[in-house]
C-alpha cells in the first residue's frame, strides 16, 4: 500500500509566552515589539516542529469531550 | 544542559485547541487543522459557538491572607488569616478540580504564600496533577534551605518597588530591602527562575530603571510592571499614588528603551494595555502575543483563600465556590458580565479606536472605581484622556 503523507495545514492563532507568575493579573511581554519577524518565524517553526514531532503526535480518535491529553 | 522542547498538555477549545510547551514555556492557541495535524481528531467543542474558553488557562490562587507586611497598596488587604481558609486537603481537592478542567498554570499567592507551612506541598501537588505552579512572594521567609525546595515552581516572582532606601517608597512600613535582596539571591543560587513584580506609582516612576539594572546584575529572568490597582488598601491611597497622565504616556517608550538596553524580559500587566495602545504599536504583534485588555472569566480565574472565586482577583466580589467551578464557569452570571463587557461598552471614542479589538475598553476595575460603571471604558486610558480633554 502506498502511504501518502498528508500536507500539514494548521495554523497557530496566538501565543502566550511565559508562566505568568504574577498572582493577581495577566502579564504580557512588551519585549516582543522589538523582535524581528525572523525571530517570530523561528519561534513559530520551533513550536510546529515540536508539536508535529512523532513523540508528541497523538494519533487517536478521542472521545474525551474536555479533550485533555497529558 | 538545556531540556529538549516538548509538549506538556493539549486541550480542546471551540476554535481548535491550546497546546502547552515547557521549554520555552508557552501556550499556543491553534486552529482545528493544527489539532488534526498533531493527531487530535474531532471534538464536540468544535461544533460549539461559545466565545469563551472551556476553562481558564491561568488561575490565581491566594491560599492565605496572612502576611507579615502591611503594604499601603496591597490589593488583597493582606495581614491576618482569613476566616475559613482552605485546609491542605481542601486545597488539594480544589487543585483536583482545576486539573480535571485542564488548567495549565496556577499562580499561588496571598497574603504571603510562605506563611503557610504546606506551600511547597501544594506546589508539588499541582505538579503531580499536571499543572505548573508559579507564585508571587514578598521574600520575607526565603531562606537558602527553602529556596532549594522552590525548584518545584515554574517561576517565582518577588515583589520589589525600589532598590535600597527606596524599597518601601510605595509600601511604607519597615524597609526590608536587604532581606528581600538576600531572598532573591538565595533563589537564584538554588537555580529557581526568578522575576520581579514592580507596582508603578508616581512615587517610584523616576527610579524604575534602577530595578531593571538590579535585575540585570542578578541575572533575573523577567520584570513585570504592574499598574497600581484601586483594590483592597490600594483604594485608600489610589489618588495620592497613581501615576500622572504624563507618566502614563512615558511608560511604554521607557520600557522599549530598557528592553533594548538590558537583558531581563520586560512585561506589563493586562490593565496597562491602553497605555501601550497610545503609542500605536503593531496590532498584529499584540494579537499574536496575547497583549490584550481584560480577559477575566476567560483566560483568568481568581480564587480566594476560603475557596470563593471570581473572574479577576482584583475584583471586590467573590462567589461560592471553587468546588462548583465547572458548572459556574459555564453558567454563572458574574463570569458572563466580564465576558460581555466589550459588547456593552457604548462610548463612541472607545469603540472607534483602532485598538478596541485588542484592548476591549481597558480594565473595568478602574471604570467601576473612578466612574461607578463597570461598562464604561477605562477613564485613565491615555488616548481617551486626550480625546475627551482631561477625564482625570
Amino acid at each position: 500500500m502506498k502511504i501518502v503523507e498528508k500536507k500539514k495545514k494548521g495554523r497557530i492563532l496566538k501565543i502566550r509566552l511565559g508562566y505568568n507568575a504574577n498572582s493577581s493579573s495577566i502579564s504580557a511581554f512588551v519585549t516582543v515589539f522589538l523582535w524581528t519577524s525572523t525571530a517570530v518565524i523561528t519561534l513559530v517553526n520551533t513550536i510546529c516542529a515540536v508539536a508535529l514531532s512523532k513523540d508528541n503526535h497523538k494519533d487517536k480518535d478521542t472521545k474525551n469531550e474536555q479533550g485533555s491529553e497529558t | 544542559m538545556n531540556k529538549a522542547p516538548k509538549l506538556k498538555k493539549v486541550r480542546y477549545e471551540s476554535f481548535g485547541g491550546i497546546v502547552e510547551m515547557e521549554n520555552p514555556p508557552l501556550l499556543a492557541f491553534v486552529d482545528k487543522d493544527f489539532m488534526k495535524d498533531i493527531g487530535y481528531q474531532n471534538s464536540v467543542l468544535w461544533n460549539n459557538t461559545i466565545d469563551h474558553l472551556s476553562a481558564p488557562t491561568e488561575v490565581h490562587f491566594a491560599i492565605t491572607n496572612k502576611c507579615p507586611l502591611r503594604c499601603n497598596y496591597c490589593a488583597a488587604s493582606a495581614g491576618k488569616t482569613m476566616l475559613g481558609e482552605l485546609s491542605t486537603n481542601k486545597l488539594k481537592r480544589a487543585i483536583d478540580i482545576l486539573a480535571k478542567m485542564n488548567v495549565f498554570h496556577v499562580a499561588l499567592g496571598g497574603g504571603e504564600l510562605f506563611e503557610r507551612q504546606d506551600a511547597i506541598e501544594i506546589a508539588e501537588y499541582c505538579r503531580s496533577r499536571g499543572i505548573v505552579p508559579n507564585a508571587t512572594i514578598n521574600g520575607y521567609h526565603m531562606s537558602s534551605k527553602l529556596a532549594e525546595k522552590c525548584r518545584v515552581f515554574g517561576q517565582l516572582n518577588v515583589s520589589m518597588d525600589g532598590i535600597g532606601s527606596k524599597y518601601n517608597i510605595n509600601r511604607g512600613g519597615e524597609n526590608i530591602f536587604y532581606r528581600v535582596d538576600q531572598a532573591i539571591k538565595n533563589l537564584v543560587n538554588a537555580g529557581v527562575a526568578v522575576g520581579i513584580n514592580t507596582v508603578v506609582t508616581r512615587r517610584n516612576f523616576d527610579t524604575l530603571e534602577e530595578i531593571v539594572a538590579y535585575a540585570q546584575e542578578l541575572n533575573l529572568k523577567e520584570i513585570l510592571f504592574l499598574r497600581l490597582k484601586p483594590a483592597g488598601r490600594g483604594r485608600d491611597i489610589y489618588f495620592e499614588y497613581r501615576p500622572t497622565h504624563e507618566q502614563n504616556k512615558r511608560l511604554f517608550p521607557l520600557l522599549m528603551k530598557w528592553a533594548n538596553k538590558y537583558d531581563p524580559l520586560l512585561q506589563v500587566d493586562c490593565s496597562l494595555t491602553p497605555h501601550i495602545c497610545y503609542h500605536n504599536p503593531s496590532k498584529n504583534i499584540m494579537n499574536f502575543f496575547g497583549i490584550e485588555g481584560c480577559t477575566g472569566g476567560n483566560i483568568l480565574l481568581g480564587i480566594r483563600p476560603d475557596g470563593y472565586i471570581n473572574a479577576c482577583s482584583h475584583y471586590p466580589k467573590y462567589y461560592k465556590g471553587v468546588f462548583n467551578l465547572p458548572e459556574m464557569w459555564q453558567k454563572n452570571e458574574h463570569f458572563k458580565i466580564f465576558r460581555n463587557r466589550k459588547r456593552k461598552i457604548n462610548d463612541a471614542d472607545c469603540l472607534n479606536c483602532p485598538y478596541f479589538s485588542v484592548c476591549y475598553g481597558g480594565c473595568p476595575l478602574f471604570s467601576e472605581f473612578l466612574k461607578g460603571d463597570f461598562n464604561l471604558p477605562d477613564p485613565e486610558c491615555p488616548i481617551l484622556v486626550e480625546r475627551k480633554g482631561g477625564i482625570r
